[in-house]
């Protein structure tokens, strides 16, 4: 016990002010003690990448099915497409916000607030205090975690490292300050101010906007295998913002299966057509999944069972009925095929 | 320790008002669970507990359930940090300002543990205000932020209700004695008024004038003890002038006879003296005595003030 603090401690510091140490420290960091704090915050935030990749993508005709998320230890996933970055992406923004968290709730002994800026001051009235998240010790721990999943030399491994790191840049932008009011009687005269993780839903949301936005990198064929290529490859990769997604390969047609692949195509899958709440996005799913890829629209009813018309009874619970509801759900059906419009898009409407 | 308590005063304001959409819901029977709730400003936090009330939270120890969620909804995160913060209301507790007084505190300082959290109804704080802000206000301190009335649901099927506040009277109702004409008999408890009081004086009293819904005492000029000075200077003795709010038309026993001498306890607010309990100055009474000589040695940090940011223990 003694040895592994002073090793974790080394870590941050050298992350924050000496990143030439890193072939040492990787040594170091691969101490078994030291793996086996980490390791089960890294697997509970790459799980909670996937599910939010889940989320984000529920309506869209690529639904980031089960068999794209395995993270190989061979050089990542095996395509090199849009999706693939949002993958690389939002699994490594889950390990850098899981273990920030997990930090701050005191999960951890070698880490504690960032009070790097306390007592400063921030701005007109306020000053800086409190407890900020300690964004940069989870973005080190991830970066170690993650990044060394990828030991090729070629495109595709720059590309999924770019990716990974434009998923921990977007943990830092979504980051928000949080003040307190201090002051006589309340007032708001002087106010302590940290910063503090968002919630993860708006990283996701974030990337699934730079996903729409994802840039191709086109590179000469063959380039790739030579001392000359890498050097191709790592300047095409510089001159590109670690920001924006990445990808070097155009996404297949998701409307059909592809067992080569693991798609299992649209037909089957369920959309949306009514709903108060829905958003322009779900309101336009059926279109999307199954007008859009040749499909006709099959209503079906269904019956749901509730809980409603609750009450709090004193003392002490909460009661309530048990209540049917018809509904109707949507579902891609091939019981009609109109044509295809000429107009579809595979790889930008997904 | 003021300022600190305005800031987290203003704190809570700040997150129940935040909250206050959520409850509003409820009428919908959405369902919105534990970690669907910003709790405590981060959008993450460790999971709630359902724990046992303490015995040593006598505030809530006998509210009638035995299991409470933690964090609390005044965003208490430890059983520690609750004691230290409900103990304060246990003196106004004492008094039976309202029938669902400990209802509606221990809704927010112990709730109860189910799988959604469950806020006291506006009408229930507004029942609880209506019935101790006037006892409150007579010991200088207002109705707290934290528990302003707009804060809470308007009543829905998932908020707490008045409880014991509908049942019938037993008795006729009898005009209720001034609060700071109740009388403590034993030494402990004036010593325990003394350490609640700014100050301490025996005095005669001149005159009693009544101004709107207060009696204001004027002392006389001459047979002025101060016992305890606290933030009393010696001008602010030379006319003593002592507001006993809210007690033009509540009955005051010691207060009948103004001949002979008074022991008067008080509390300085905002450059106004305010009473906090009467006496008559009795020389064979014993325990009087005994108060007035060991005032000084009573271990006042143990108990805590009438309510909490009182007068600072000695």
């Amino acid at each position: 016990m003694f040895l592994m603090k002073p090793v974790c401690v080394l870590l941050v510091t050298c992350v924050l002010h000496r990143s030439h140490a890193w072939s040492v420290n990787n040594f170091l960091m691969t101490g078994p003690k030291a793996y086996l704090v980490y390791s089960s915050s890294v697997a509970a935030g790459a799980q909670s990448g996937i599910e939010e990749c889940k989320y984000q993508f529920a309506w869209d005709r690529w639904n980031c099915p089960e068999r794209a998320l395995q993270l190989s230890s061979h050089g990542g996933l095996r395509s090199a497409n849009r999706e693939t970055a949002f993958v690389h992406a939002i699994s490594s923004a889950g390990v850098m916000y899981t273990l920030t968290r997990n930090c701050s709730l005191g999960d951890f002994d070698n880490c504690g607030c960032d009070d790097s800026r306390n007592g400063q001051l921030g701005g007109q009235g306020w000053l800086w205090g409190g407890c900020s998240d300690n964004v940069g010790f989870g973005e080190a721990i991830s970066k170690q975690f993650v990044d060394a999943l990828e030991t090729g030399q070629d495109a595709r491994a720059a590309m999924n490292l770019h990716n990974n790191e434009a998923g921990r840049k977007a943990v830092k932008g979504t980051m928000k300050r949080t003040c307190k009011c201090h002051g006589v009687s309340g007032s708001c005269t002087t106010q302590t101010c940290w910063l503090q993780l968002p919630e993860f839903r708006e990283v996701g949301a974030h990337l699934k906007e730079k996903y729409h936005a994802a840039l191709k990198v086109d590179l000469l064929q063959g380039a790739g295998n030579s001392a000359a290529g890498r050097g191709a490859i790592a300047d095409t990769f510089r001159s590109i913002s670690t920001r924006e997604l990445v990808h070097l390969e155009d996404s297949p047609d998701y409307c059909l299966e592809n067992k080569t692949l693991g798609l299992l195509g649209t037909e089957g899958r369920e959309c949306l057509r009514r709903g108060r709440a829905l958003g322009r996005w779900e309101r336009r799913s059926c279109r999307r999944l199954c007008g859009d890829c040749g499909l006709a629209v099959e209503e079906r009813r269904a019956e749901t069972v509730s809980s409603c018309n609750c009450k709090f009874h004193w003392c002490c619970a909460v009661r309530c009925e048990q209540c049917r509801r018809r509904v109707t759900k949507y579902f891609c059906s091939r019981a009609e095929r109109p044509p295809r419009g000429a107009a579809h898009k595979p790889g930008k409407n997904s | 320790m003021w300022v600190a308590w305005s800031a987290r005063t203003a704190a809570l304001a700040l997150l129940l008002g935040a909250l206050h959409g959520a409850p509003t819901r409820g009428q919908e029977y959405d369902y919105y669970g534990w970690q669907a709730e910003p709790l405590h400003g981060r959008s993450y936090s460790k999971p709630p507990q359902c724990l046992d009330i303490p015995a040593d939270l006598p505030l809530c120890h006998t509210v009638g359930y035995k299991r409470m969620r933690l964090p609390n909804l005044l965003e208490h995160e430890s059983l520690a940090e609750v004691k230290q913060q409900a103990s304060s209301w246990l003196p106004l507790l004492a008094k039976r300002c309202h029938s669902d007084t400990q209802v509606f505190l221990c809704s927010l300082f112990a709730p109860v543990c189910l799988d959604r959290p469950i806020y006291p109804c506006r009408s229930l704080c507004e029942a609880a205000r209506a019935g101790c802000a006037p006892l409150m206000e007579a010991y200088g301190f207002p109705w707290p932020e934290m528990l302003h009335c707009h804060k809470f649901p308007l009543d829905n099927d998932l908020c707490i209700a008045v409880q014991f506040g509908h049942l019938p009277a037993t008795a006729p109702p009898v005009t209720k004695i001034c609060a700071q004409c109740e009388m403590e008999h034993s030494a402990d408890g004036l010593m325990e008024q003394m350490c609640s009081s700014d100050f301490v004086v025996k005095m005669r009293i001149k005159e009693i004038k009544i101004d709107n819904g207060d009696r204001k005492l004027i002392g006389a000029q001459k047979k002025k003890k101060l016992l305890k000075a606290g933030p009393l200077k010696r001008k602010d003795t030379k006319k003593l002038v002592l507001h006993m709010k809210n007690g033009a038309s509540c009955p005051c026993p010691q207060l009948d006879n103004l001949t002979g001498s008074f022991l008067v306890m008080g509390r300085k607010v905002e450059g106004q003296l305010l009473l906090t309990a009467v006496y008559r100055w009795d020389k064979k009474n014993k325990e009087m005595k005994f108060a007035v000589k060991f005032m000084f040695s009573y271990p006042c940090s143990l108990y805590y003030p009438f309510f909490y940011g009182a007068a600072e223990p000695h």
